[in-house]
């Protein structure tokens, strides 16, 4: 890592989970420091008192929306002469493609330096109780745009939970797919409905490799796969037991588990994710049933 | 009652004698007297009066069609003729003749059992006599010929009696080598024509005469006896002898197939179904009772009515009041007015059976080429094919923005009832742009919106549609496009799909659209038999135009769900190039390999869309890119004293002369031109010949723009598209 220790380059600096009180205390004084400040605006959401809350902290800065990241050559010019900080909600490495920032300073020879911050990813399972060595691959349910709803959240949910691994389910932010607008972010309700409409069309147009006649006979890991995910098929989506966790990290934040039946019946404020259990160690069972509610 | 009348009674009545039944149209080309024939017919049959027929041209009730002289639409006529005590209901589709309209063509074959060819005794068949004859063929059409404009070879070309018969013959042999090339296997034979069998005739539809070996043998007339009538001027005479509409009744009754007859042999080859199944039965019967099979062929705009669809029904019974489905809309429609249709006149009906054609209103979701029916889930019929290419594009917007809403409505009925026209809009602007066949068409389809809709409308210059193409391929070398968040990146090989393939994919021979995963297969197969490898062929994504995208990967997890968005930007690129934003022809896509992110909210629309657009785009640039350009083929007619002028207006035109068979003082002059360069022709033509020259067109078809002329051309579209005026390179599309 290039430290930075002269007059220019992109500090890439996470805010934590929720209220931007969680920023790091040298996120703050670096972000103070810099000439540029831009908050990086599609892969998560301040809301309105948060943003005010960050300006108090750091100073005025401009929000960013997908394209001016995805092709930085404006921030990229700026950070040749001065110090550009790009504040991003949560880590900014997880989660998000922001990996391709640091290459385009490596490309262009402008140091950076990265400041990591509490996710989403993490405070999770400390938070519900569960332990983190559970936990199978994270996936997120997008807003389905005209033909494509893709399906492989859904396998992977299902390979998780039979394999006794817990599925961090992160839900999508942007109806338009553009990555260009104030986040609107998937309401619980919203969630639901994808999923069970991805089910639907798992069970009535099934890829290859969920046909197990179709598989290889030797192809052993294909025909467990396919096995797995069947099987956890079986079990209505309504009847899937979840965790729902709404405004983590803020004053509003609220964790609940129950079946998704009645997890699509909570409010929609805010910014939400899911986790669905799979088989819980009894002490997991404890903490997550004494900490919190069920609906 | 009046003939009329009384003739409509009957109609309504031998509707239900299924074997006296006779669907029909007359294949000709254009000015080969077509319109002449069909309004003698109907006058003959009392329909309409005898002194306006050949001259009022009932079958063009299009005004435009009027006008212009020449038939635009397909419409219909039903009437009634007597043989030996018998009625038949003759039903009769009105086709045009000329190329810009082959789409109608094609449809109204779909409706017929029958045609009859008619050939000028002069000029003999013609290359769109050819067309429209291998159109009815396909669609399992019987023909009968008849040979008109006899009169203008015995009293303009003075020709012998001897010369005459071996004109005919020269017709004759022509006609039926068409018929061997291209008739179904089973009536190769039984279809070939012949004067001897009565299934040529000879006549003037103009003059109102016409005869057959069986009319003769009936009347007693013979060839001398016609040639003398000819001679003296007696025509007239010869008309109340042999009238043309009774020789040609007779012949259509005698050697023409009814409905019953016919559809043994049409439903497979236009319904995939069930044919032992309950309707498929009902259909190769052609069953009253069966359930309700319709299929639209034509929709028009009545100023009263509405839309108005036409169509033949196959099975069941189409009745007033009556709820019906037209497949593939999402509820069922009521049936408002049945008819039957009498040149102009709609004559209301409470029902119409199966073996006829009907005029229905009220059903809004009917589009030309739909099925119409009580069950929703039956097995629609074939799509008809036809394949169109629009070569040129005008840009259409309403005078007055208070005319926006009504101009969308118009375009929206014009572009169901014309499937060779292509409409986009910007609902915005109120901008529309047209596509069609040629210059005529648009003209008339803007026409159309001021005096049908009485919109008035701004019209632009009309514009080339050009083609984008590759000369080589980058076989071994995939262009590599990435994604905006560059997490994900499509390695694709373009390459030039063989000219069978491309000929087979514009005839509609192999569908066009997405291939759905569990067809891949049949669909690869069906391009094996055109010798690709049916191994590559089976892995096929999507047919755009005469595009194909192949999926050409192995074992790339959750490919698959990238697979709409996939052939979302092969769809795009195949309606916008990287040269110039012209449509794409001809290429072969293959998709080699991908890496994709491990979250499918960091592969969506946004990312994958531009990643593989610019794949396949960059993949062209670096397979050399060229432009196609639109090309016509010309005939034209002169007479010799202005041979040089037509000539000149030719060759200056970038034009390429074929041929010159010239015909004592006429000579056609036979050759190519561009598209572009055809513009303003007519009236040049015009002006060269003093207004002497006969011409007209065909599209042939797209060959490379000349090296000269690249960087100007495609210079010229980029800034009429607000492009930057240089052609991108790789690197443009690997950013």
């Amino acid at each position: 890592m290039i430290l930075v220790d002269d007059d220019s380059g992109i500090f890439l600096i996470g805010t934590g989970v929720g209220d931007p009180s969680m920023m790091p205390v040298k996120g703050v004084e670096l972000a103070k420091e810099c000439e540029y400040r831009f908050l990086e605006g599609y892969t998560s959401l301040l809301g309105e008192n948060g943003t005010a809350k960050l300006q108090k902290m750091v100073g005025e800065f401009e929000i960013l929306r997908r394209s001016s990241i995805e092709n930085p050559s404006r921030i990229i010019e700026m950070a040749k002469e001065s110090k550009v900080a790009i504040l991003v909600v949560g880590d900014p490495l997880q989660a998000t493609t922001h990996a391709d920032l640091i290459l385009h300073a490596i490309e262009n020879n402008i140091p950076y330096k990265i400041v990591h911050a509490t996710s989403v990813t993490t405070v999770v399972s400390g938070g519900l109780g569960l332990q983190s060595y559970k936990f199978g691959r994270q996936v997120t349910i997008a807003f389905p745009m005209g033909d494509y709803l893709p399906t492989s959240p859904i396998e992977m949910m299902c390979e998780n939970y039979e394999n006794g691994l817990h599925t961090l389910v992160l839900l999508d932010l942007d109806p338009t797919g553009s990555g260009e607008v104030e986040p609107t972010p998937m309401t619980p309700k919203e969630a639901v409905e994808i999923i069970q409409k991805s089910v639907r069309k798992l069970k009535e147009d099934p890829p290859e490799y969920l046909v197990e006649e179709l598989l290889g006979k030797d192809d052993l890991g294909a025909i467990i796969k396919c096995i797995k995910i069947n099987n956890r098929l079986q079990t209505p989506v309504e009847g899937w037991q979840a965790i729902l966790c709404s405004n983590l990290g803020t004053e509003n934040e609220q964790i609940v588990y129950g079946k998704l039946s009645s997890i699509s019946r909570m409010g929609g404020e805010g910014i939400h994710c899911l986790v669905i259990p799979a088989n819980m160690h009894q002490m997991e069972e404890k903490a997550l049933y004494a900490m919190h509610n069920k609906v | 009652m009046g003939r009329k009348e009384d003739n409509i009674k009957r109609a309504t009545e031998v509707m239900h004698i299924l074997p006296q039944i006779r669907n029909l149209c007359i294949a000709a080309h254009i000015d080969h007297g077509k319109t002449t024939l069909s309004d003698n017919l109907i006058a003959g049959a009392g329909m309409m009066s005898e002194e306006l027929a050949g001259k009022s041209r009932v079958l063009d009730f299009d005004e435009q069609e009027s006008a212009r002289g020449i038939t635009i639409n397909a419409a219909s006529a039903s009437m009634v003729h007597t043989v030996d005590g018998t009625d038949y209901l003759i039903n009769l589709i009105d086709t045009p003749g000329h190329v810009d309209f082959g789409g109608d063509v094609t449809r109204a074959m779909r409706a017929v059992d029958g045609c009859f060819i008619l050939a000028c005794a002069v000029e003999g068949p013609m290359p769109q006599t050819e067309t429209v004859v291998r159109q009815a063929l396909k669609e399992k059409v019987k023909p009968v010929l008849f040979i008109n404009k006899v009169d203008r070879l015995i009293n303009e070309l003075q020709v012998t009696p001897e010369d005459m018969m071996e004109r005919f013959k020269g017709t004759i042999t022509k006609v039926n080598r068409l018929i061997r090339q291209f008739a179904p296997e089973e009536k190769k034979k039984e279809w070939q024509v012949s004067v001897a069998d009565g299934t040529v005739a000879f006549g003037s539809a103009y003059h109102n005469w016409g005869i057959t070996v069986p009319y003769m043998q009936k009347s007693g007339i013979s060839f001398k006896d016609i040639f003398e009538y000819c001679h003296k001027e007696e025509q007239r005479a010869l008309s109340k002898k042999a009238p043309v509409h009774e020789v040609l009744l007779d012949m259509a009754v005698s050697k023409l197939p009814g409905p019953v007859e016919a559809q043994v042999y049409r439903i497979p080859n236009i319904w995939n179904g069930d044919l032992e199944g309950e309707l498929g039965q009902s259909m190769i019967n052609c069953d009253p009772k069966g359930e309700l099979a319709m299929m639209i062929t034509k929709i028009w705009m009545d100023p009263h009515a509405g839309e108005v669809a036409v169509g033949r029904i196959y099975s069941g019974s189409i009745n007033h009041g009556e709820s019906v489905w037209a497949i593939g809309a999402n509820k069922a429609e009521r049936v408002q007015q049945v008819s039957m249709m009498v040149g102009g006149d709609r004559i209301a009906v409470p029902s119409v059976v199966a073996g006829n054609i009907a005029a229905i209103t009220g059903i809004r979701s009917a589009a030309a080429g739909v099925t119409v029916t009580s069950n929703p889930d039956i097995e629609p019929f074939e799509a008809i094919r036809h394949y169109s290419e629009p070569v040129v594009t005008v840009a259409v917007e309403p005078m007055s923005m208070k005319d926006l809403p009504k101009f969308i409505d118009a375009l929206r009925s014009l572009a169901k009832s014309d499937a060779s026209l292509q409409v986009t809009t910007n609902q915005e602007t109120g901008e529309a742009l047209l596509a069609g066949m040629g210059e005529l068409h648009l003209e008339i389809t803007t026409y159309r919106i001021e005096e049908e809709q009485n919109i008035k409308v701004k019209v632009s210059e009309p514009i080339v549609v050009y083609r984008e193409c590759i000369q080589g391929n980058n076989k071994g070398n995939p262009f590599e496009g990435k994604s905006p968040n560059r997490h994900n990146r499509f390695y694709v090989e373009v390459e030039k799909l063989p000219d069978d393939v491309v000929l087979a994919l514009r005839n509609g021979d192999i569908h066009n659209g997405k291939v759905r995963p569990k067809d891949a297969k049949g669909v690869g197969d069906k391009f094996a038999e055109y010798g690709m490898d049916k191994d590559l062929m089976r892995k096929i994504y999507a047919i755009n135009g005469t595009n194909v995208l192949i999926n050409d990967t192995k074992g790339i997890q959750a490919l698959h769900e990238t697979r709409e968005l996939i052939i979302d930007a092969f769809d795009a690129v195949c309606k916008a190039g990287p040269l110039v934003e012209e449509p794409v022809s001809g290429i072969m896509v293959r998709l080699v390999d991908a890496k994709l992110h491990e979250d499918a909210i960091h592969r969506g629309p946004a990312q994958t869309i531009p990643a593989v657009r610019n794949a396949i785009k960059g993949a062209m640039i670096r397979a050399r890119p060229a432009i196609l350009e639109p090309m016509q083929k010309l005939f034209v007619s002169v007479p010799n004293q202005w041979l040089g002028g037509v000539t000149r207006e030719v060759t200056q035109r970038r034009g390429i002369i074929e041929d010159m068979p010239s015909e004592g003082e006429v000579t056609t002059v036979i050759g190519t031109v561009p598209v572009a360069e055809s513009f303003g022709f007519s009236n040049d033509i015009r002006a060269a010949s003093q207004g002497r020259a006969i011409w007209n067109t065909e599209n042939s078809g797209f060959v490379e723009l000349p090296r000269g002329l690249y960087e100007n051309v495609a210079g010229g579209i980029r800034s009429r598209k607000g492009l930057k005026p240089e052609i991108p390179g790789e690197a443009y599309y690997s950013d």
